[in-house]
């Protein structure tokens, strides 16, 4: 018991390729750890894509089976992240796909809506503002067209750059830019008067 | 309807007299959509309007006045309307970089380590490889057994008894009928 209480505490200082190579040792706290590590992003991913929390978690629990499965091909650091956030993201748009049309939460759905991550200097007040500004601005992502969607999801959310994305999706980088500097203006103008964007 | 060449001779043309403002509705509307075209426009173009900077800022994804041609933050400087959009753009960007929704609820997913798909070890590799070889030599070896049992072929046909090609030309069987 001494030894496994070792393992869990030392496991967040670990970078994503040690923890790959303790799960595929069979170390299912390994496992557990980078799913709580990429956890958030991914469901943030799911739900910008999908705008609806219960198909998003089930992106999730998708995402990192169908990871766990693939877990050789992961050696660098960088590696599983990449592999989970591209599989959220065609999942999650493949669950769009196969319902032929966008599903639409309003913010009134609280109890079911996703929590921000709170920061840990925000007052209550803040917090709360925090919570529905960011929960708007996902919401809008979800309901811009799939080709703004797609590269605002890939370029902010995922980190991708440009060069990458054009890469991915077959364009050239120019393409990717117009692309997104057209989503960020159909975003902006979704989030007028929801959000305070200063 | 304008093509690339006609524009960019329309752009070149409004420059030299000094014209690039007073360009007409549907030469504005092909650059807004032509990467190639904006850049040959924003190259030469020194008094930006606001139709100009939103057009830049769509096109190049600019969310800072920092990634702005000089000629362009002169104007953002200038016009307050345009410098809030682009501070809007800059705090818009930040926050879909910074946004992540918790899913602290949401549990791990039940694995076990017989469910992971083995990686090829240079073992297994090697185990493989041999399995593979003593297969085929196997079946060389059978198939070399049976080409000289001859197995693989019909046993030999008996000629069938040939009536021609006798030296009189009359076909011996049919001699042997008629005697």
């Amino acid at each position: 018991m001494a030894t496994k209480d070792v393992i869990v505490s030392k496991l967040p200082l670990l970078g994503d390729g040690e923890l790959v190579g303790r799960a595929q040792r069979g170390e299912v706290e390994a496992f557990a750890d980078l799913f709580d590590r990429h956890r958030d992003r991914v469901y943030t991913i799911a739900y910008a894509v999908l705008g609806n929390p219960s198909d998003a978690v089930d992106v999730v629990q998708e995402t990192f089976l169908r990871a766990f499965g693939k877990l050789s091909r992961f050696h660098k650091d960088g590696a599983v992240s990449a592999y989970l956030y591209r599989t959220a993201r065609n999942a999650a748009i493949d669950v769009l796909r196969s319902r032929k049309g966008i599903q639409t939460t309003t913010l009134d759905e609280a109890d079911g809506s996703p929590k921000p991550i709170r920061d840990p200097g925000d007052n209550p007040e803040q917090a709360l503002r925090r919570r529905t500004n960011e929960e708007a601005l996902v919401l809008a992502v979800s309901r811009l067209s799939e080709e703004h969607r797609t590269v605002l999801v890939m370029h902010h959310i995922e980190g991708l750059s440009v060069d990458a994305i054009a890469k991915e999706l077959s364009v050239p980088a120019g393409t990717v830019k117009s692309r997104l500097g057209r989503a960020r203006e159909a975003l902006r103008r979704k989030l007028l008067g929801t959000v305070d964007l200063g | 309807m304008y093509n690339c060449a006609t524009v960019q001779k329309v752009i070149a043309e409004a420059a030299e007299a000094g014209n690039l403002n007073h360009l007409a509705h549907d030469v504005r509307e092909h650059v807004a959509n032509c990467t190639k075209c904006a850049e040959v426009y924003f190259t030469i173009l020194d008094l930006w309007a606001c139709a100009d900077l939103r057009t830049y800022v769509e096109l190049h994804a600019v969310v800072s006045s920092n990634e702005l041609p000089s000629a362009a933050r002169f104007h953002v400087d200038h016009c307050d309307q345009c410098g809030r959009l682009l501070a809007q753009d800059e705090h818009l960007d930040r926050m879909l970089r910074s946004v992540t929704l918790s899913a602290q609820a949401l549990g791990c997913p039940a694995v076990r380590p017989h469910m992971m798909r083995k990686p090829m070890t240079w073992k297994l590799a090697l185990v493989l490889a041999i399995a593979a070889l003593s297969v085929f030599l196997s079946a060389l070896s059978m198939y070399r057994a049976a080409e000289r049992l001859g197995w693989l072929y019909p046993s030999q046909v008996t000629q069938p008894c040939r009536y021609a090609d006798t030296s009189d030309g009359i076909l011996d069987g049919h001699h042997d009928v008629v005697k």
